[in-house]
């Protein structure tokens, strides 16, 4: 078992790239799968990897895949070399092709109700077919190729995207994905050089991430937080299949350690979608809205931050404990630098200060976390739609028992850890959990310290 | 299936579980495995049924050298690939690991 198949239960990655549906698609899962590898950094790539150029495109594919393969990151790695592969250089699927084939067939597990390993050899075969030159006159990206051999196919794949009917125009070109110039050039002073790193979203097309898969997305986050099925319904009945993922601003409201912090986290992984924390607590208004250009330091506002590290238009920004931000007269400020953001016509062009342009951040997905709303001013209220997120119940201890237990032997990298838990274990932790408040937190603590001693025990056996 | 045919498909899983961690074969196990030299790819692909798909393998062609069976200089064809070192150093087929040296570039594999 790869460490992928524990903590996931969709395909590894290579297999799910099989399924998208064009070049950009298939490198937004890729790219915010690689955002937080050490020794893996991304964004010093973004400019060629976003380029639309080919070559550019292709150098840092095979660059990323030098680094990832370094930091141990195989599936990564081999996502990065489908990336890069061109119909019309037939060899560059030579390197790709044996391993993938290999590991669909033999290697990799993964549950299979949604995506079979027939659907996936199926589905290879039309990279076989490029490997082999089928392909070569054609300036399609083999993503594309794929996806239009195979709407001649009976391919009953549950839980993907249906395929549609294709227009003439749609035969002839790979469309473009959804996306919006956030920083309009003539919108926009000259930047200075503080501001180098965002020199790349000037005029640049960034994708808008669609929402695909709901209903998988849906069952995944219930499998994990049981407690909190009403929020997860409340948040994606905004969600339109295939379309732009966007939502209206969420407050997610609960006691301590019921995981909402985690759970957004999870639903931007879910979505593909890049998840940028912002920590109400810490926080200092100037560093919110952005600081004046002409200032030594300059910083610009958060969700451009957000959008300039994603490289997409609707990336997530979460604020995280926002009531946090209410104990001083300066931070307080927070939450007025706040208001322009949440509503869509201001945040459409919304002015930076320090960037000294006009940005549409209309796209950028606000979600906040707080353990009580009390005092939060009404003004701000009123934008955000408030979910409440509550404390698990002793029913839910099996499911989330298990996730926790997942996730530590993840960590621990052992296989030996995931011996399912024996139901007199299950009734002890049940105990020490109500005493200790049902939160997840505590929750962690107690599985942890269960499988602790269990390991103790078995090694003087 | 006999036992040494399951014995040599764990070393196999144990060897792409590796490159998949990152690692490369061994300096050691590089120096013991047979040479390929003025190797190409060769793709043979065949049609398969439920589903009715195209089903391909990668094999290499060329003239070894140290090999237990064949004698040094021969052109052989070798078992499926299940491993292709992107930069070309190294091959890990069905059955055994192979360190490649120069591809042919006569040979723009013949189809």
């Amino acid at each position: 078992l790869t460490q992928d198949a524990l903590t996931h239960s969709s395909p590894p990655l290579p297999v799910a790239l099989l399924w998208q549906r064009g070049w950009p698609s298939a490198a937004q899962p890729f790219w915010s799968r690689i955002g937080d590898i050490a020794g893996v950094p991304r964004d010093d790539f973004a400019a060629d990897f976003w380029s639309g150029r080919k070559d550019r495109c292709k150098q840092a594919c095979r660059a990323l895949a030098d680094l990832l393969f370094a930091a141990g990151r195989g599936e990564e790695a081999l996502s990065a070399l489908m990336l890069a592969a061109d119909p019309a250089e037939p060899q560059s699927f030579e390197i790709v092709l044996p391993q993938l084939a290999y590991a669909i067939e033999l290697f990799w597990e993964w549950p299979t109700a949604r995506v079979s390993r027939p659907h996936a050899l199926q589905r290879l075969g039309v990279w076989w077919r490029a490997a082999r030159g089928d392909f070569e006159e054609d300036d399609s990206s083999i993503f594309w190729i794929t996806r239009l051999e195979m709407l001649d196919q009976d391919d009953p794949s549950d839980g993907l995207p249906p395929a549609r009917e294709l227009t003439k125009s749609e035969q002839e070109d790979e469309p473009e994905e959804p996306g919006i110039v956030v920083m309009p050039k003539d919108k926009a002073t000259k930047l200075n050089n503080f501001q180098f790193e965002f020199k790349g979203l000037v005029d640049a097309r960034l994708p808008l991430v669609r929402a695909l898969d709901i209903s998988a997305v849906r069952t995944q986050l219930l499998a994990e937080y049981p407690h909190a099925a009403t929020a997860i319904g409340l948040v994606l009945r905004d969600l339109r299949q295939g379309e732009p993922v966007r939502l209206r601003p969420l407050l997610l409201t609960g006691p301590a350690g019921t995981g909402k912090s985690r759970l957004v986290r999870r639903l931007g992984d879910l979505l593909g979608i890049g998840v940028y924390r912002y920590d109400g607590s810490g926080a200092s208004d100037s560093m919110f809205a952005g600081s004046p250009k002409g200032w030594g330091n300059t910083v610009p506002s958060a969700p451009a931050r957000a959008v300039n590290q994603m490289r997409i238009a609707n990336p997530i920004l979460l604020i995280d404990e926002i009531e946090k931000a209410g104990t001083s007269s300066r931070n307080g400020r927070l939450w007025d630098a706040l208001l322009p953001f949440l509503e869509r016509e201001t945040a459409g062009r919304y002015r930076d200060v320090s960037l000294d342009a006009e940005l549409d951040l209309s796209w950028v997905l606000h979600i906040a976390t707080a353990n009580s709303i009390e005092n939060l001013p009404d003004p701000l209220k009123d934008r955000y739609r408030v979910v409440r997120v509550p404390l698990p119940q002793l029913v839910d201890l099996p499911q989330l028992a298990a996730n926790v237990l997942q996730e530590l032997a993840v960590e621990a990298g052992e296989q030996g850890l995931t011996w399912p838990l024996a139901g007199d274990e299950l009734e002890v932790i049940g105990r020490a959990w109500e005493k200790a408040g049902l939160s997840i937190r505590q929750l962690q603590k107690i599985v942890a310290a269960t499988v602790e001693a269990r390991n103790v025990t078995a090694v003087r056996h | 299936m006999s036992l040494a045919q399951a014995y040599l498909d764990r070393l196999l899983k144990l060897d792409v579980e590796s490159y998949f961690n990152g690692r490369s074969p061994s300096a050691l196990a590089l120096k013991e495995a047979p040479v390929l030299e003025s190797w190409w790819a060769d793709i043979v692909c065949e049609l398969k049924s439920d589903p009715p798909h195209l089903a391909g393998e990668i094999a290499l062609l060329g003239h070894v050298t140290d090999h237990p069976k064949h004698a040094d200089g021969q052109l052989i064809r070798t078992a499926a690939l299940a491993w292709l070192d992107r930069h070309g150093k190294w091959a890990r087929t069905r059955d055994g690991l192979y360190r490649l040296g120069h591809r042919s570039n006569a040979a723009e594999s013949p189809r």
